[in-house]
């Protein structure tokens, strides 16, 4: 256990030195930042242009949570990338597995993702007039990194389905995040969404942890607020486990037919 | 001329073989069920026109600041503009092909919003107006087009355009008001959003669905078209800048 943690300490730090050599710190405050809070920013309008108080927080929290999925899904990118680095080779060659290498290989712009929600929840309720309850409502970044989590395990699950299809890469990233904004209980409550729909959106990520953040903000029990959370976790480590199921058969595949190629 | 049509047919293949081209083909449908879903769920039938417009608009603002872009940006990291640089012909006419080339798919997410609205949602806006819609359309995709060249140009200044792509999306959507009319931003930011053609082009298209008269038509496409011609002049200037620079630098690589 502890020889995995230090091989996803290094991880995390390799993946960490590509991520800062892509943003500095005023680029990602200027640009990203400013860009996902403007997101939100844009659906809280929605909800003013629809004149009502109730539609603007809706939209306002949503959104703030759900920019957050964006970067954790990332990890779909980052994953084909260390495959066309041709490091697999090695990792396998490696006592140490190579799932960690790669489960955590998105962790920065996971941060990047919790942070920016994180900031979002801070700074934009007060322009839209949306209350929040202080100092209670402290906690609400905890349940943000919550979510942003089994976000993350979701994305990693989408990278294992789509390393065999590297060209794909790019529409898996942006379908997986698009369809936890569209049918989650961001914009729309989910029971919009037709029965079956709504029943599938139960084995997504961010639709129990989004619905335990708004009960929490609209003052529910604690009881309803952890049994979302809690339903978040475990829709979070299933599909954790999917990923890690993914990530083996890749190398199992490759073993098998010799598709583990070394170099770039 | 002629260069500008091989720069469009060279487009048309590039996109036939590389898929991700229409990736914002692929994400607009999320982008107009949710705006749908919002307005739908609000019992807001008049907020309809809205909903479908602004994915419309979004689509073509996604293929201009995604693939129109890249058309330039994607050269230079890949590093074939340097040999197109050294070409006996001018690079402006080939570029302003392959952009208008992408441009003219920026035409398509609006026939997707229209169909995505009346199959999942059983709505479809009426459009009073239609000349003054489709005129407004025309004008954006021209005025997108030389937007477009203006922003690849710019973009090839910094090493790493990437960061930037990603910045010019939602800003521009809430400054030109294509989902809500710019009359609701704060009053310092509205003055801002008459430099933005797409603010002209929404305002414009959403009259025409209204059954009233709209008014202005003329002035109101001439700053569209105004707009996109401020954009290609300043492209075309600034892609002409930037190139010799890197000439008189010394930056220009071979790979």
């Amino acid at each position: 256990m502890r020889d995995q943690l230090r091989v996803l300490r290094h991880a995390t730090a390799a993946a960490w030195v590509q991520y800062s050599a892509y943003h500095t710190w005023r680029t990602w405050a200027f640009t990203w930042l400013s860009r996902l809070l403007i997101q939100a920013c844009f659906y809280a309008l929605i909800g003013r242009m629809l004149g009502s108080a109730d539609q603007v927080e809706f939209l306002l929290i949503g959104n703030v949570v759900a920019v957050m999925a964006i970067d954790a899904t990332v990890v779909v990118l980052l994953t084909v990338t260390e495959r066309h680095l041709g490091t697999l080779a090695l990792m396998v060659a490696a006592p140490a597995s190579h799932l960690v290498t790669y489960l955590g290989r998105g962790l920065p712009n996971l941060a990047s993702g919790i942070a920016a929600s994180t900031i979002a929840f801070l700074a934009l309720p007060p322009l839209f007039d949306v209350p929040v309850p202080w100092p209670q409502a402290l906690v609400v970044p905890l349940m943000i990194a919550v979510v942003g989590a089994s976000c993350y395990c979701y994305g990693a699950c989408v990278a294992s389905l789509v390393l065999g299809f590297p060209s794909a890469r790019w529409v898996a990233l942006n379908l997986s995040y698009l369809t936890l904004m569209t049918f989650c209980g961001v914009n729309v409550p989910i029971s919009f969404w037709p029965d079956w729909l709504g029943a599938l959106t139960s084995v997504l990520p961010m639709a129990h942890g989004l619905g335990a953040i708004r009960a929490f903000l609209d003052g529910g029990t604690w009881s309803a607020v952890l049994g979302g959370l809690g339903l978040e976790v475990c829709v979070g480590a299933a599909w954790f486990a999917v990923a890690a199921y993914g990530f083996r058969r890749m190398v199992a595949k490759g073993r098998a037919d010799g598709t583990i190629e070394f170099g770039v | 001329m002629r260069l500008f049509l091989t720069g469009l047919r060279v487009q048309f293949e590039v996109m036939r073989r590389q898929p991700d081209h229409l990736l914002t083909l692929c994400t607009l449908p999320f982008t107009a069920v949710i705006l749908l879903s919002v307005v739908l769920h609000s019992a807001r039938p008049d907020l309809v026109v809205n909903a479908f417009l602004a994915p419309a608009l979004m689509g073509l603002w996604g293929f201009a600041t995604g693939s129109a872009v890249e058309v330039v940006t994607g050269d230079n990291w890949s590093g074939t503009l340097e040999p197109g640089m050294a070409a006996p012909g001018a690079l402006h006419p080939v570029y302003l092909g392959r952009i208008a080339a992408v441009m003219g798919l920026g035409v398509i997410p609006l026939g997707e919003t229209w169909l995505l609205g009346g199959v999942l949602f059983g709505v479809t806006p009426t459009i009073h107006h239609p000349w003054v819609f489709w005129a407004a359309m025309a004008a954006s995709v021209f005025a997108m087009t030389g937007t477009s060249l203006l922003m690849a140009a710019a973009l090839l200044l910094s090493r790493n355009g990437g960061i930037y792509q990603n910045f010019l999306s939602f800003p521009i959507y809430v400054l030109s008001g294509v989902m809500v009319p710019v009359s609701y931003l704060p009053e310092p930011l509205r003055p801002f959003s008459h430099l933005v053609f797409l603010s002209w082009a929404a305002d414009l298209m959403r009259d025409s669905a209204s059954p009233g008269p709209v008014s202005a038509v003329g002035w109101r496409l001439l700053a569209v078209v105004v707009l996109g011609v401020v954009g290609l002049v300043a492209g075309r200037l600034l892609l002409a800048a930037v190139l010799r620079r890197a000439r008189e630098l010394g930056t220009v690589r071979y790979a």
